[in-house]
């Protein structure tokens, strides 16, 4: 393995994920590849869906990374590594709320959402929009199962299948979050927006 | 080395965290798909039985001479066994959807995927006629099983509507005496009965009879059928 005085060579910047896993599996020092490539996608998506402090994001990182390593030899190298790891993140997030007890949506705005016509409409727009920070405040008020598919979504730009596979849900249950999430994020834009 | 990886890997060595080993993974997944296999297994043995008994209890023979063919039909389901089926049928719809792949499916397709398991394997277990030697083992296996599973127990002991079922004691050119499912005996004239082919009319034999009561313990007999299998398809002979 080409791990030379701390410093990443060239060839283990193009090893692939599961390449990484394999040499992982031989030497622990070769986590820290697993942990460098994906820290800040991680810490930036716990805290896209949980809306907490960097430290707090911080230690479910490291939970994630230490469940992560724990359960290696589970990973399955037919599917995405990053998938895996995405899911792993997920939990922990999961957990976390759990034990805390902590409810982020607002749920004052139900009874707007429930009156929400199906065919309301939002596309193509919607990627450009949804980038802007006042568009994060407002997708912090909507309940975590449409903030995390949008999230994943359009800040991770992942594709259906995979938020499948990160969430374990069926892709149309994926297709019908996101869906649903764009149109009751639609009625908060127009709710909220203007104060924000 | 970034922060995050300097303390990830340092509580690795210090709390001498080791990957679990692949066998457990592969344990679990092997568990749970057996698990599996067993609920689609079971659910198809409750429901060869539940078709098996709710066929002997010949309902569907009955269909023209019975005032209250729903009352004896909703007696005629094997409740418990469809109950049971039905259980086996939600837990194997939770073990294939805690398997690995499972999450890609959705309720529907799960449902359908194991209702049509249930159903072909059930039916191939009936056809083969597992179901009733299944259900004789569980008859002498336990004593109550009989009474409180077996739905023949409640439609055919009720002389007073027309439906009595036993085994026979004696045999005479009169008639025949039975022994009948609660322990009364019964003289029973089958001058002019219809006796469906597959019964044989001799000492220990277990059969139902349709007819009337004419006395307290005396039964005329219209129609007598076998206790075991479908009676219909049977030809036909006069006593």
């Amino acid at each position: 393995m080409a791990v030379k005085n701390g410093k990443k060579t060239k060839e283990e910047k193009e090893l692939s994920d599961l390449e990484i896993v394999e040499n992982v599996k031989k030497d622990l020092n070769a986590y820290r590849y697993v942990i460098e490539r994906y820290e800040s996608k991680l810490l930036r998506y716990i805290q896209r869906i949980l809306y907490i402090s960097t430290e707090d994001a911080e230690d479910i990182l490291q939970e994630v990374f230490l469940k992560a390593y724990r359960n290696i030899n589970s990973y399955n190298p037919k599917y995405s590594f990053s998938n895996w790891i995405y899911r792993i993140a997920h939990n922990e997030a999961i957990s976390f709320l759990r034990k805390k007890k902590i409810t982020i949506s607002n749920t004052e705005d139900e009874d707007i959402f429930d009156r929400i016509p199906s065919e309301e409409d939002i596309e193509d727009d919607f990627l450009e929009s949804v980038k802007s920070s006042e568009v994060r405040d407002i997708l912090s008020k909507l309940d975590q199962k449409y903030r995390e598919v949008l999230v994943l979504r359009f800040f991770e730009e992942k594709e259906y299948n995979e938020i499948s596979e990160i969430l374990h849900i069926s892709s149309g249950t994926v297709a019908s979050l996101i869906s649903r999430g764009k149109e009751k994020f639609k009625i908060l834009i127009q709710k909220y927006g203007k104060n924000i | 080395m970034g922060k995050i990886s300097k303390k990830v890997l340092q509580r690795i060595e210090k709390e001498n965290i080791k990957p679990i080993g692949k066998w457990s993974f592969v344990l679990k997944n092997s568990f749970l798909w057996s698990l599996f296999g067993l609920n689609i297994l079971f659910g198809s043995i409750g429901l060869a039985i539940s078709i098996y008994l709710f066929e002997s209890s010949d309902i569907l023979n009955l269909i023209l001479s019975v005032n209250d063919f729903l009352g004896v039909l909703i007696l005629a389901i094997p409740t418990v066994w469809v109950l049971l089926t039905v259980s086996f049928l939600i837990v194997a719809y939770l073990n294939f959807k805690y398997t690995d792949r499972g999450y890609m499916f959705s309720f529907r397709k799960i449902f359908v995927i194991n209702t049509l398991a249930i159903l072909i394997l059930g039916g191939i277990l009936h056809l083969s006629g597992v179901s009733e030697r299944l259900n004789r083992v569980f008859s002498e296996s336990f004593s109550e099983y009989d009474i409180t599973l077996d739905p023949r127990y409640k439609i055919w002991s009720a002389p007073e509507i027309g439906y009595l079922a036993g085994t026979i004691l004696s045999v005479s050119e009169a008639g025949i005496k039975i022994e009948d499912l609660d322990g009364n005996t019964w003289s029973v004239d089958t001058s002019e009965a219809k006796v469906r082919r597959a019964v044989g009319l001799i000492e220990g034999e277990k059969i139902k009879i349709v007819g009337n009561v004419v006395s307290e313990s005396t039964f005329q007999a219209l129609e007598i059928l076998p206790w075991e299998g479908r009676g219909r398809n049977m030809q036909e002979k006069h006593f």
